[in-house]
């Protein structure tokens, strides 16, 4: 019951509004609607985030099927006027981490969020010379790809989601704190990469 | 005059740029840019690198078939009945089950193979044994045994010389003791006349 729940997300309250329809089996058609209504403009979304996960095609369309199958069973428990898109990105993750290669990446070691994790040094006083590269998309993509797998997802849905820290907390179910720490030291990481490639190409 | 100014950390200006922020923190921070320009400097870059990231990371499109499967598997699956099979899964399915049939009828065969081919084997090894012990069972119980040629003479008689050097038991490790046996039963006999049975050599 408790996996099923975590699962799904259903204990999870995005923005939290305290109203609560109760649904009978001709609104559920409409809510179905609904959910088409919210659901299908974030398929782009939902499939390129799965695809950052997965970096596989075919699990990326896998892993969104199998969301909106979940999400769709599950949207009785969805409360409108909150975050649709947080909800649904939360139950990707979810199913992400049920699937195999979801499996064999959550056995990586992952240090951070603790005072004894390595400390990525600020390397932002030199701004110019990234200034630059920054107009190098396929040098931003590399050192993209070359980030550790929870910052990038943490940095993913920040700048490319533009989902808020309080729902990257509840997506990724980590503190919010966490989240702040995480995006802040993926953006030095990815600074310290774009260096490493510039002083490469020099 | 000159004033101690103390700089943003990375966490703040990452949060900062962000918009994460408590309304009176982010003033403050607006403030202190006002008169610090090492730290505007570095919110400019962060801002650059934030939005190229977001450009960065929406890098795998929807491919135009997989669209069009979710959204049709969308609307006709009616809701609280939609179970989406893809088709990779229910192939491996397939594949599994064949497998498993596969070793089972394999298995289950062999374990009614069992007894024959273990008696099969002990044929084998009774035969083996048997013809592989007969050369050394006649000059020993010669030795033993019968009175007549002595064990040298009935050497020298078997061997027409050392220059043929046709000794089966020294033909190397390629031979097994059973071939060998063979290969000494037919040498005897051609070269000597003699057969390896007892009242012949008597």
């Amino acid at each position: 019951m408790f996996r099923s729940e975590a699962l799904l997300g259903v204990p999870i309250q995005f923005r939290g509004s305290s109203q609560r329809q109760t649904l009978d089996n001709v609104v559920s058609a409409a809510r179905s609607a609904d959910f088409e209504q919210l659901a299908l403009p974030l398929l782009a979304s939902l499939y390129n985030h799965a695809f950052w996960l997965t970096r596989n095609h075919a699990e990326a369309e896998d892993l969104v099927q199998e969301t909106f199958s979940k999400a769709l069973r599950a949207f009785d428990s969805f409360q409108a006027d909150t975050n649709f898109k947080g909800w649904i990105f939360r139950i990707l993750r979810n199913t992400f981490f049920t699937s195999r290669s979801g499996i064999a990446a959550s056995r990586t070691v992952f240090l951070e969020d603790h005072p004894h994790a390595l400390e990525t040094p600020d390397t932002s006083s030199t701004p110019e010379d990234n200034l630059i590269r920054l107009d190098n998309q396929a040098a931003l993509q590399r050192a993209l790809e070359q980030l550790e797998p929870p910052l990038r997802e943490a940095l993913l849905l920040c700048d490319v989601e533009e989902v808020k820290y309080r729902d990257i907390a509840l997506i990724l179910d980590i503190p919010i704190g966490t989240v702040m720490s995480r995006i802040s030291r993926a953006r030095r990481a990815l600074r310290q990469l774009l260096q490493l490639q510039l002083g490469e190409s020099q | 005059m000159i004033q101690a100014i103390e700089h943003l950390n990375p966490d703040t200006l990452s949060a900062f740029v962000d918009g994460e922020l408590p309304d009176g923190e982010q003033e403050a921070i607006q403030q202190h840019l006002a008169g610090c320009h090492v730290c505007a400097l570095r919110v400019l870059s962060a801002t650059e690198l934030k939005a190229a990231t977001a450009r960065a990371g929406r890098r795998f499109a929807l491919p135009p078939g997989t669209l069009a499967r979710l959204t049709a598997q969308l609307h006709r699956e009616p809701r609280g009945s939609l179970r989406i099979h893809s088709t990779r899964r229910v192939a491996w399915a397939s594949l599994a089950a064949a497998m498993l049939l596969a070793v089972s009828l394999i298995g289950w065969r062999q374990l009614h193979e069992t007894n024959t081919l273990a008696a099969e084997l002990l044929d084998q090894h009774l035969a083996t044994l048997s013809s592989a012990a007969a050369p050394q069972v006649i000059s020993s119980d010669r030795q033993t045994l019968v009175p007549g040629p002595s064990p040298l003479q009935l050497q020298s008689s078997r061997r027409p010389g050392p220059s043929t050097g046709h000794d089966p038991q020294r033909r190397g490790p390629c031979l097994s003791p059973w071939a060998a046996g063979c290969l000494a039963t037919v040498h005897d006999s051609q070269t000597s006349g003699l057969s390896l049975s007892y009242p012949t050599i008597r």
